[in-house]
């Protein structure tokens, strides 16, 4: 056989559709890795909701009702780290893996088998970090982990063996994050269709290319962090425990220069899919696209020098906490530009309000709340009564829910067409928005008035003079909580069945992605296709 | 995918890879001098 046609024998192989459970364990498919990320992030999801729903029973009432102290606190630190590392984070990785290779024109990933190994990892992160949690209820299994998700020390240097399955786990999903960082800056980069220039990029692409770019800046640095902390422990260095001539508050700061921009980390992927859900139910182009992208970028590098306004109590100097207070506060003029851009791609446009639609609007709303309450964080000597406050609790779930949680289910209820070929059912969608929404709000709202009436976080009982607004905000939850079973119904039965969706699910949807059939072949773009 | 794209998405995947590390390494004695001077 001559070489030539060994090679395209080795190239029919290749482009074979491997079959049973090998599809998905070897998977070099952006789609098929795409689809493995969203049912790990969903099933996350529940994990770190069913945590929440514990939390929020417990908080039902005054006194210790379901759990004593230490497991509250594991229950806390689960769900966030949970929610981050396992829900959004992979949640809008999946949504890059199977979006960005169709947007720019890119028969796949720019390196396939990488992508699989960042997949794969998270699996294995997910083990340890559930290990982290039960750990400690067997025997020899040490005390729980009651640190929060912030893991400061002394307190981290004092928990059992739990603190180092959890440590472990966050080295796996760092470089899990890494490595899907890496691949997707060289398929933006590398792999756009010709004539697709940086400055014809389709938004979400530009918010991954930052996003990816924020991961391997700020990654590693929390690696770092958590590996001093692990050294600490066991090794006999003194990085953190101040009895041996160390500081604890270094980890404040390693742990923060990671932590904030972690938020942007969340945020920008889900703002990038709402500079395609608002136009194309607007019936409007983007207004203001190198504006939304100058403020993304700003948004990144601003976001970066800002890390110590979570720190303001640890008693820096005035000209540091004026510095931190004045960086933070500068960074609502990129995000309120965002917001003006998508408000002014509203303007006159012959609106419909389908779900994704619904829940773009809504984020708009709630999330500019939450930026408002973080600008009365940011003022330093209101946030000396705030810090630690569930004044603070609502602020956060009022920045990330909607702007990061809201946002994917958005591009989920955007791109189900697009994915599964068929049309979700709409009645169910805005029934689902409904509820997730009102109970949103109905957990949340009353969470600032219980931190600025002085209920502090991360505790598990509260005085009676809190228990109103505690018993409202916990329906509230339950509401929200049930509400992602009727989520998880719609999405099955999208996948099952229904209504076929055309090539180009929405009136006016815009971008390649719309030009491939639904859902997409096996192998999409495999010619790259022409720039109009 | 051509031997050339492929080789330049291995080396610009390398060095960003390179990037994470390097940060990782200088990440502790950078931020122990900030934490020093504005703590």
């Amino acid at each position: 056989m001559s070489t030539t046609a060994i090679a395209l024998e080795q190239e029919h192989h290749h482009h074979e559709r491997p079959r049973g459970w090998q599809r998905w364990l070897f998977s070099t498919n952006h789609k098929d890795i795409g689809t493995l990320y969203l049912i790990f992030a969903f099933t996350m999801l529940f994990l770190g909701g069913a945590s929440a729903m514990v939390v929020r029973a417990e908080l039902f009432m005054p006194g210790l009702q379901l759990v004593d102290p230490d497991l509250y606190n594991n229950l806390i630190t689960n769900h966030a780290l949970i929610m981050i590392f396992g829900a959004v984070m992979p949640a809008a990785a999946g949504m890059a893996n199977w979006m960005i290779p169709l947007m720019i024109g890119a028969p796949d990933m720019a390196l396939p088998r990488m992508n699989n190994l960042s997949f794969w990892l998270l699996p294995a992160a997910a083990t340890l970090m559930i290990l982290s949690f039960v750990v400690p209820f067997f025997p020899g299994g040490g005390s729980q982990i009651n640190t929060g998700w912030t893991l400061y020390p002394p307190l981290s240097l004092q928990v059992g063996m739990s603190m180092d399955f959890l440590i472990f786990s966050l080295h796996l999903l760092g470089i899990s994050s890494v490595l899907a960082s890496i691949n997707i800056i060289v398929t933006l980069l590398n792999m756009r269709a010709p004539g697709m220039t940086l400055l014809k990029m389709p938004i979400f692409c530009w918010a991954w290319l930052v996003t990816a770019f924020l991961l391997i800046l700020v990654i590693p640095v929390l690696a770092g962090g958590i590996t001093m902390l692990l050294f600490d422990r066991h090794f006999g260095t003194s990085f953190f425990t101040a009895a041996g001539g160390g500081d604890p508050v270094l980890f404040q700061h390693l742990f923060w220069f990671f932590g904030h921009p972690e938020v942007y980390i969340l945020l920008l992927p889900a703002f990038g899919i709402l500079a395609h859900i608002i136009p194309a139910f607007a019936r409007k182009p983007l207004f203001g696209y190198k504006v939304i992208v100058g403020a993304i970028l700003g948004i990144a590098a601003i976001g970066m020098l800002v890390w110590a306004h979570h720190q303001y109590t640890i008693g820096m100097s005035l000209a540091a906490v004026t510095y931190f207070m004045i960086g933070t506060i500068l960074i609502s003029i990129p995000v309120g530009l965002i917001v003006f851009c998508y408000i002014a791609t509203m303007w006159r446009g012959s609106m419909t309000f389908e779900v994704p639609m619904l829940f773009a609007v809504a984020i708009l709303i709630m999330f500019t709340f939450g930026g408002l309450s973080g600008i009365m964080l940011a003022v330093v000597p209101a946030d000396m009564q705030y810090h630690d406050s569930m004044f603070v609790v609502a602020h956060f779930h009022y920045v990330l829910l909607p702007g990061a949680l809201f946002g994917l289910y958005a591009g989920v209820f955007y791109w189900l067409p697009k994915w599964t070929g068929h049309r979700y059912d709409e009645r169910l969608g805005r029934l689902f928005f409904w509820f997730n929404v009102i109970g949103f709000n109905v957990t949340f709202f009353p969470q600032h008035f219980l931190g600025l009436a002085g209920m502090p976080r991360r505790i598990a009982d509260y005085n009676a003079m809190f228990a109103e607004f505690n018993m409202v905000s916990s329906v509230g939850a339950f509401v929200f909580g049930l509400s992602h079973l009727l989520l998880l119904y719609i999405v099955v039965k999208t996948v099952r069945g229904g209504v076929r969706a055309d090539d180009k699910a929405w009136d006016g949807a815009t971008g390649l992605e719309w030009q491939l059939p639904s859902p997409p072949p096996f192998h999409s773009w495999t010619k790259a296709p022409e720039l109009a | 995918m051509d031997e050339n794209l492929r080789r330049r998405n291995r080396r610009l995947a390398w060095l960003l890879g390179a990037v994470a590390v390097v940060v990782a390494l200088l990440s502790a004695g950078f931020w122990m001098r900030i934490a020093e001077a504005i703590s």
